[in-house]
């Protein structure tokens, strides 16, 4: 009976999720040149970095609940978002585009692959995340900041899921995505309206 | 017999309530979650995630209920005329609800010391 009460929920909750058509996304070689590129491009807005394991449950939720709160219906050309999907608990490129298919809103959405998943060591240090591979992590970076050495930028604001990690749950809090919105709304409000 | 159907049925039910918990639990695990129920089906188990704790509760009041009835002191009679005592097939479903409930609890911590998420190539 549970398993029929569960199987209910399930059907339930996942139609609340629309499953879109498959979303484009870009390869990149593990010089991340492509990414750091189109960070550096959108230096003037506010931007959005989120690192997902795309086979992930938990990272997906965190992708679609973020799209929910912030991404859907929002075409706030100020803001960019890029979303680098990562090879993590056996994730590979093919898992990518039905996961892209979750962020259905936002002017500039780009989703990236690339095979080794080096973007998750490169955060870790950036991080300050000691050893634990940077991954189902959200950040958000204010106008101006540019990535121009071999590490990321420190974002401006973050949010993880790694909640079996002490060490990072001290660092940075869990996702809590109405909150998550709240920071970038409030990042976009300082900013210029576009002419 | 009565009594022990109830047995039987409270220790299939908290079989199944610490079953399922590990299900979601266990979500992460590898990439089968988005394989068997596709991206929308596994979002939707993620969010069942807050379920876990209230389902292991219920598991283990009912495992409570059931060790109680199956391990309570009983009147001897001398006449044979007194329920006899649930037999061992019973008792041991009872002891690998437990041992399934109890590795439910601590599914979430097992998972990440027996999987690492880093990419392959960076290990």
């Amino acid at each position: 009976m549970f398993i029929r009460m569960l199987a209910a929920l399930l059907l339930a909750t996942s139609a609340a999720t629309s499953a879109a058509s498959p979303a484009p996304y870009v390869v990149m070689q593990d010089d991340l040149a492509q990414l750091k590129a189109d960070f550096n491009a959108a230096a003037d807005g506010v931007r959005l970095v989120f690192i997902v394991g795309p086979s992930c449950p938990v990272c997906l939720r965190g992708l679609a609940d973020l799209n929910r709160a912030l991404l859907d219906g929002n075409d706030d050309a100020r803001l960019w978002t890029f979303v680098m999907h990562v090879p993590t608990l056996g994730a590979t490129e093919k898992h990518v585009p039905d996961a892209a298919a979750l962020v259905t809103g936002g002017a500039h959405v780009t989703h990236y692959w690339e095979d080794s998943g080096i973007v998750g060591r490169l955060y870790e240090e950036t991080l300050g995340f000691d050893g634990i591979y940077a991954w189902d992590v959200w950040m958000v970076y204010k106008p101006g900041v540019r990535w121009e050495g071999r590490l990321p930028p420190k974002p401006d604001f973050a949010m993880q899921q790694l909640k079996s990690h002490p060490k990072v749950q001290k660092l940075i809090p869990l996702l809590d995505s109405k909150r998550f919105a709240e920071v970038v709304k409030g990042d976009l409000a300082e900013l210029a309206l576009p002419q | 017999m009565k009594e022990e159907r109830k047995i039987a049925a409270t220790t299939g039910g908290a079989i199944g309530l610490s079953s399922a918990a590990s299900f979601v639990g266990l979500c992460c695990i590898g990439p089968w979650a988005v394989a068997l129920l596709g991206v929308p089906g596994a979002v939707a188990m993620a969010r069942l995630e807050f379920l876990r704790p209230y389902a292991l509760t219920l598991a283990a009041v009912m495992l409570a209920w059931t060790f109680w009835r199956v391990y309570r002191p009983r009147r001897i009679c001398a006449d044979g005329s007194c329920e006899r005592p649930p037999s061992t097939w019973l008792k041991s479903a009872l002891w690998l609800a437990a041992a399934l409930t109890l590795a439910a609890f601590f599914a979430d911590e097992l998972l990440w010391l027996v999987v690492d998420p880093t990419p392959e190539g960076l290990r």
